[in-house]
């Protein structure tokens, strides 16, 4: 009876503790906004190859991949594409496909965690050796250029009572809230909220708050400033002007106020850049002197164009 | 009774008394005996009673006792002795003092080192070294060698076993910690000679050796046991003799370097293998010497051409290490089946000649000549003159007969050199590659900080390359500072480019008979600006208004005065280039970064000679 006993509790216990599964996969969350990466890009093994043969046709095989949270492509509110060309040398190679293409690419989603990618692909024609020279080197640049955008959506407090004159307990703090990356090779690293607390005319004492973002190139490339040219006359890069380069256009709104930042036309100086973005106009009492902090939401929003280029050298033999 | 005494009847009563006394006295010594005998007996059995009797300490009392009457005795005649020797030690005190120091230290020598083994250990690695390495790295003319060099797994092997034999007890590791210490030595000494076969031949890379021949040659100057020995025994005789060598040969090698310039060109190298890298540096090396009187004489001149290149334009460019064998024609070291001859023999010499081009053919003419060109010597028919059209290598034969030489007055003068010359037409070119970049998107990185190379992935310096060849074809003025890319504006499409063109003589054993053509190409839109070349006066340019069909301006300039003297070896020309119609769009493309390289080519008459001593005595009658 007693083995019976200790026979069935043997048993059963393992088919207890192992036969349920306790975790409930359901719905993961994903957030598509992160990584420090937008457009990738990188050369396929082999193509090209490190070594050919002069009078040998060479593939340039470019897999980009959309790393980011973005989303490049041209639909009823955008027209968003990915420009990209070749570089070399006329003297070791002549362009048997055109030098140039434009493609789309989805960025991460809740359908696709890692983003769309696609290869594109040139074809080189290596030229017949011309003289004594044996084995030379030469370059071969894969240029990319692409709209992009960094996002940011963060709560925040607004805090009503800047210089703790109520005693009660705030129901939010406001302060400095560092982030890592967006999902794009443009993060936005730190948000400092400052509440003034301004006087009007009519003695209305209201709070003016005010935010102190920065911004960091994290990607590998560099960006320009986005006009109203299109993206084909823009990424067309003989024709940007010096203003331009390393410039990124910023928009930010509290909830559904718009936030006007100075400068909103950042510039970039050792890939960091900063901008402080205030309430102006009619939302100027927006925040009356209540003593009382409010949660609110930030939105930011950040426009430019990213350059980046990958560069392999082949060799070509007799 | 005794049976000689005499009767008692017959003896008086005195001698009667006489006898009984001596019977008595007799059988009192006899009693006397045997009572003392008795006595000893007792007395042992009372000693051997009462020892029984006696406590461990009463016994141990006693032996003190006995030691210490020995030692009492001892200590007299110790005494006595050392009296002795406390005066003749006092007389040759030092000496012995010295002899024992002496003796000390040759002990503890002993005790830990062996008695000097490790010496004659150093010696016989070092002997087996030189074999193994002559056997190994010498050529197939050998044939008994590799039979030696197979062999050396199994003495390296023997060398490890008897090192742990020998000096186990001396090493703090381990019985088997040293043995394995002593395999892993004995493998290095043999893994590393044969891990070099794994390296490519990369063709000439210094001194005429390629790069596996030079490896070994440095291997053949690491000993790796003999090194271990002087080093861990600290033989100082063994550290000495290796830091000699290493000295000998590096003092060899840099006074070979820069009085033979012989090594900084093509023409004695030669495909891996063929000769033994040891035995090719010591050819270098006799070489080298040989031309030391004729380089000290010529000082005066060098510096003076020294001074000239430092203050005139020249364009210097790095030359392409071709992988198999140098371009070009080279003449090897002349051999001669003597190098004594009685006049009135025959002298044979014999050049190797190697040539190879990827462009055109290259004609090759031969001569030679003893003492003065008017003492030719015969080269027969189908080796005067040969055509290379990718790669040749022949042995030209050139004899003097009796006759050719007999001008020759051997009686005063009995040292001459046989001279080979060959003169052969030949093309080097030179390329150069240089990036260009819109003015605004170099001020935009610049602005930033940004790194532009980093991210082109461009070089900051031209790369210029010239192919092997006795004349160098310089394209980079290297006394400029560079920066590329190089930035253009459609606003301001100015080239400050200094182009340039050095023509030099890079064989001293050669000369250049003349320069029949210049040719270089600039790819549209890049053009050099009219009547902007120098020097104007000497060398006539034609400026193509158009590029050709392939997109290239090409200009070719013919006949060039050869401007070579004792004070200058080169020629520099100089032009300013242009943007045609400053079509700086075309220049960049879309990316606004272009990479675009120049060529440039001299199509000349090249002469060169090696010369070869000889010694021609009189006819012995």
């Amino acid at each position: 009876m007693k083995t019976a006993a200790i026979l069935l509790v043997i048993i059963v216990l393992p088919l207890i503790f192992f036969g349920c599964d306790s975790s409930d996969p359901g719905i993961t969350s994903f957030n598509p906004y992160q990584g420090s990466e937008g457009i990738g890009v990188e050369f396929l093994k082999n193509a090209p190859p490190k070594q050919v043969y002069q009078g040998e046709q060479v593939s340039i095989i470019a897999n980009m991949h959309n790393k980011g949270a973005y989303h490049v492509i041209s639909n009823s509110s955008q027209d968003d594409k990915i420009f990209f060309h070749i570089t070399f040398d006329k003297y070791y190679f002549q362009p048997i496909t055109p030098e140039k293409g434009q493609i789309q690419l989805t960025g991460k989603n809740y359908y696709d965690h890692l983003g769309e990618s696609k290869p594109v692909e040139f074809v080189l024609q290596a030229n017949a050796l011309e003289g004594q020279r044996e084995s030379p080197e030469s370059q071969i640049i894969f240029n990319l250029c692409y709209p992009y955008h960094t996002k940011l959506v963060q709560d925040i407090c607004l805090d009503s009572d800047p210089f703790n004159l109520d005693k009660r307990k705030k129901t939010c703090n406001s302060q400095t809230i560092s982030f890592k990356d967006q999902g794009a090779p443009i993060a936005i690293t730190i948000v400092e909220p400052r509440m003034s607390v301004m006087t009007d005319d009519s003695n209305n004492t209201y709070v003016s708050p005010s935010f102190i973002i920065t911004f960091k190139n994290v990607g590998s490339g560099n960006l320009v400033s986005r006009t109203e040219k299109p993206i084909e006359d823009q990424c067309n890069i003989k024709n940007t002007g010096v203003v331009e380069f390393g410039h990124a256009k910023v928009q930010a709104k509290l909830s559904s106020h718009p936030l006007v930042c100075s400068p909103q036309n950042l510039s970039f100086i050792d890939n960091e850049a900063k901008t402080t973005c205030f309430i102006q106009g009619e939302s100027k009492q927006f925040i009356p002197l209540t003593f009382v902090t409010q949660p609110d939401v930030l939105y930011i929003d950040l426009d430019y164009i990213y350059l980046d280029a990958i560069t392999k050298t082949v060799e070509i033999v007799r | 009774m005794a049976e000689d005494e005499p009767q008692e009847s017959e003896m008086s009563e005195e001698d009667q008394e006489y006898q009984r006394i001596k019977e008595w006295q007799r059988n009192s010594r006899y009693k006397a005996k045997l009572h003392e005998r008795a006595n000893n007996e007792l007395e042992k059995e009372e000693q051997q009673e009462a020892e029984q009797n006696k406590s461990s300490k009463e016994k141990m009392w006693e032996k003190a006792q006995m030691l210490g009457r020995g030692a009492k005795k001892f200590g007299s005649v110790g005494l006595a002795v050392g009296a002795g020797a406390y005066s003749l030690t006092k007389a040759t005190g030092r000496g012995v003092k010295h002899v024992a120091r002496k003796t000390r230290d040759v002990a503890d020598r002993a005790e830990s080192k062996l008695g000097g083994a490790y010496k004659g250990f150093f010696w016989l690695t070092l002997l087996w070294h030189i074999i193994d390495a002559w056997t190994f790295w010498v050529s197939e003319k050998s044939g008994w060698i590799p039979v030696i060099n197979k062999s050396s797994f199994g003495v390296y092997l023997v060398i490890a076993i008897l090192a742990w034999i020998l000096f186990f007890r001396f090493e703090s590791s381990g019985n088997i910690n040293t043995l394995f210490k002593y395999l892993a030595i004995s493998g290095l000494a043999v893994l590393l000679p044969a891990l070099t076969a794994f390296f490519p031949d990369s063709g000439a890379v210094f001194m005429g050796m390629s790069l596996v021949e030079l490896l070994r040659a440095m291997l053949l100057l690491v000993p790796i046991w003999p090194l271990y020995i002087a080093n861990h025994f600290e033989y100082k005789a063994g550290r000495t003799l290796l830091n000699l060598i290493w000295a000998a040969v590096i003092i060899a090698i840099l006074f070979t370097v820069v009085l033979d310039s012989e090594f900084l060109s093509e023409s004695v190298t030669g495909s891996g293998g063929i000769r033994a890298p040891a035995g090719k540096v010591w050819d270098v090396v006799k070489t080298g010497w040989s031309n030391l009187w004729s380089t000290i004489v010529g000082i005066p001149g060098n510096v003076s051409r020294e001074i000239r290149r430092a203050t005139d334009p020249n364009y210097e460019s790095e030359v392409e290490k071709n992988r198999y064998g140098e371009l070009g024609v080279s003449i090897d070291l002349l051999q001669t089946t003597s190098k004594k001859y009685t006049k009135g023999d025959a002298i044979d010499v014999f050049a190797p000649i190697k040539g190879q081009t990827f462009v055109g053919v290259v004609d090759v003419k031969n001569s030679c000549y003893l003492d003065n060109p008017s003492i030719q010597g015969d080269i027969p028919k189908g080796y005067r003159e040969f055509t290379v059209t990718n790669y040749d290598e022949r042995y030209i034969p050139c004899s003097f007969s009796k006759q050719s030489y007999s001008v020759l007055d051997v009686s005063k003068k009995q040292n001459y050199n046989v001279y080979f010359q060959s003169n052969f037409n030949f093309e080097t070119w030179g390329y150069i590659t240089y990036s260009f970049i819109d003015r605004n998107i170099r001020n935009g990185f610049y602005s930033r900080n940004e790194d532009i190379h980093q991210f082109y992935g461009l070089e900051q310096y031209p790369v210029a390359v010239y192919t092997a060849g006795p004349v160098e074809l310089g394209l980079v003025d290297k006394t400029k500072s560079w920066n590329l890319p190089y930035s253009v504006d459609s606003e301001n499409p100015i080239i400050a480019i200094p182009f340039g063109i050095t023509i030099k003589n890079d064989d001293p054993f050669g000369k250049v008979v003349s320069i029949n053509e210049l040719e270089f190409k600039l790819p549209s839109p890049l053009k050099v600006k009219d009547n902007s070349c120098v020097p104007s006066d000497l060398v006539r340019f034609n400026y193509p208004s158009a590029p050709n069909s392939q997109g290239y301006y090409v200009y070719n300039l013919q006949n060039i005065p050869l401007l070579f003297s004792r004070d200058r070896d080169y020629i520099t020309i100089q032009c300013l280039l242009e943007i045609k119609d400053n079509d700086v769009g075309e220049l960049l493309g879309t990316g606004g970064v272009s990479i675009n390289t120049f060529t440039a080519k001299a199509k000349y008459t090249y002469q060169i000679i090696r010369s070869t001593p000889i010694t021609i005595e009189e006819e012995t009658i």
